[in-house]
């Protein structure tokens, strides 16, 4: 898995998800582009020894969260009002306010709602990306979810 | 349970995210050119450091960093039931157990309680009913091998004499026997205590014929039982503990052998304002700032630094004073180990302390840093014969410190 064509392929399939989550997490398009780039370039480093697209993926997901986390500990002041006007799709109303819910949340719980219900991450999963202990997710993801079913209408119940 | 997918806020998140556009051609050779630089960068400096590393490693055995990585979680198969948000405390659950939940008394409707078994008896109050707020339990018919985690909750009933908050996490140990049951299980318990009030009592229940395992998971779930506001509760497994103080929003992860001071060691001091103190030996509170040995002005608990020993090391980390966004670098990406020339004390006698304190047996290093917003001053000592495992230890400590941001 040392090919430039492999890389490039994983690459293309994968950058819109890594993207988004990071638009997610950071509500900074540009900030998230800066990351997913960065994740993307240290995997390129290690590419030759990473085995198989799974690895590979877990191991962007964790490089983009970790490096989320550092940008976010150096930015004192989050920037707000960042998705661009051409990103507002068929249901713009709706994404507003769910980047807005998202806002209100602190990094840990923002990473945790992210990557458990919308990236589909086991808990456990969870906690190895972002290098915490899954009791620790737990609780983030309880409290942000309670904050964002505070703010949003969610339709349906935890299953 | 708080930790299936939720997928009514996945789909949201999903139609949020579905308007966020990728355009990945324009960064991948930007991409490909950092990261064969980066592996360029990385494989000479591998050369480099090769031997260093390898006598390094060889000689100090040291893997404390990589563990941290690498606590298991015996318990990550477990359910949660209740939340710290809504109820008010939490507990993990082995998913074979049984789950019997218990109303809340009416001064308190949000805490619910629960009783947890190994076997599939039901609690109820010597009426026949479902226990409600303080009813007794009927035993009758309980088997001899089984075991119960009970939680029942308190109301707020008033004229209670204040107690210190529990101490968390539980362990047997800290439970007192009442006797146990007549013809039943035994019973240890303790009353549970936060910012003065009594929140409920913490029952375990054990049978005479009880098995080692089921036993072991019953002290397990007594260790994961948590309490909203209480403010620092710890996590331990493989030799290392975590500290999360919820007051102050950090967690630190510190190995056997060190110690997290219980109480505030420089009660004089406003700002900045001690958040932890963490050492490898017995700690002191100092009565005023001269009461023992004053480092320059660096506001670290006088007293215990004269009790600290050439083989000992010693962290403290306080929030708030002199640093400010305008004047002090972000946190660096890996904390130590520092030189001598970074030192603020240890690499030579000064001439501006007393002459008793001019050979204090530590070196020791000031680092002022922000973090999420919030300003810190790492004080890191390590005794002038600590061992190389000692003196990363403390590094590692301190690398493993984690803050909460400010909220945006």
């Amino acid at each position: 898995m040392q090919d430039r064509a492999g890389f490039e392929a994983f690459y293309a399939v994968n950058l819109p998800r890594i993207l988004r989550a990071c638009t997610l997490v950071l509500l900074d398009r540009a900030a998230a582009e800066d990351v997913a780039a960065e994740a993307f370039s240290k995997l390129w480093s290690h590419w030759g020894q990473i085995r198989g697209n799974d690895h590979a993926g877990g191991y962007v997901f964790k490089t983009a969260m970790r490096l989320c986390s550092k940008r976010r500990r150096h930015v004192a002041r989050e920037v707000v009002g960042v998705v661009p006007e051409r990103n507002l799709a068929t249901d713009p109303e709706t994404r507003v306010s769910v980047m807005d819910a998202l806002r209100g949340l602190p990094l840990r719980q923002r990473q945790s709602v992210v990557l458990r219900d919308w990236a589909g991450f086991e808990t456990s999963e969870v906690a190895r990306i972002l290098g915490t202990k899954e009791s620790t997710v737990r609780v983030h993801l309880a409290r942000g979810r309670a904050a964002l079913r505070a703010v949003l209408t969610v339709e349906g119940r935890e299953r | 349970m708080n930790d299936v997918r939720d997928e009514a806020l996945g789909a949201l998140l999903e139609r949020a995210a579905t308007g966020i556009e990728s355009e990945p051609v324009d960064h991948l050779p930007e991409v490909l050119r950092r990261g064969s630089r980066r592996r360029a960068i990385r494989f000479t400096a591998i050369a480099a450091a090769v031997a260093m590393f390898v006598g390094a490693v060889s000689w100090a055995g040291l893997t404390f960093p990589r563990d941290i990585d690498q606590i298991p979680a015996d318990i990550r198969d477990w359910r949660t039931f209740a939340s710290l948000e809504e109820n008010g405390w939490t507990i993990q659950v082995p998913p074979p157990w049984r789950v019997q939940e218990l109303p809340a008394c009416a001064t308190a409707p949000e805490r619910i309680g629960v009783s947890v078994t190994n076997t599939d008896f039901v609690f109820r109050n010597p009426k026949g009913e479902q226990p409600r707020c303080a009813d007794r339990h009927v035993f009758a018919g309980f088997p001899r091998d089984g075991v119960v985690f009970q939680f029942q909750p308190w109301g707020d009933f008033g004229l209670i004499l204040p107690q210190a908050s529990t101490h968390l996490p539980l362990s047997a140990d800290l439970l007192e026997s009442s006797g146990g049951i007549s013809g039943g299980p035994s019973e240890r318990n303790a009353a549970v205590w936060v910012g003065g009030r009594p929140v409920g009592i913490v029952r375990q229940y054990v049978g005479s014929d009880a098995s080692a395992a089921d036993i072991a998971a019953l002290d397990r779930m007594l260790a994961s039982f948590r309490v909203r506001s209480v403010d620092r509760w710890t996590e331990t497994g493989e030799g290392l503990t975590t500290l999360h103080d919820e007051e102050r929003d950090y967690e630190v992860t510190y190995p056997d052998g060190w110690t997290v001071a219980d109480e505030n060691l420089t009660p004089w001091l406003s700002s900045p304002s001690e958040i932890l103190s963490l050492v490898t030996f017995p700690l002191r509170v100092s009565e005023q700032p001269d009461d023992g040995f004053r480092l320059f002005d660096a506001p670290v608990a006088p007293v215990a630094l004269q009790d600290m020993q050439p083989d000992d090391a010693f962290i403290s980390l306080q929030e708030g004073g002199g640093v400010s966004a305008g004047s002090t670098e972000n946190r660096p990406d890996h904390f130590g180990p520092r030189g001598c020339d970074e030192s603020i004390y240890g690499c030579r006698p000064s001439q501006e302390l007393p002459e008793a304190w001019r050979d204090a047996p530590f070196r020791a290093w000031w680092i002022p840093f922000l973090d999420g917003g919030r300003a810190f001053y790492l004080f890191v000592a390590i005794g002038t014969e600590a061992t190389p495992e000692l003196r990363q230890q403390a590094w590692a400590v301190a690398e493993s410190i984690s803050f909460e941001p400010v909220p945006a």
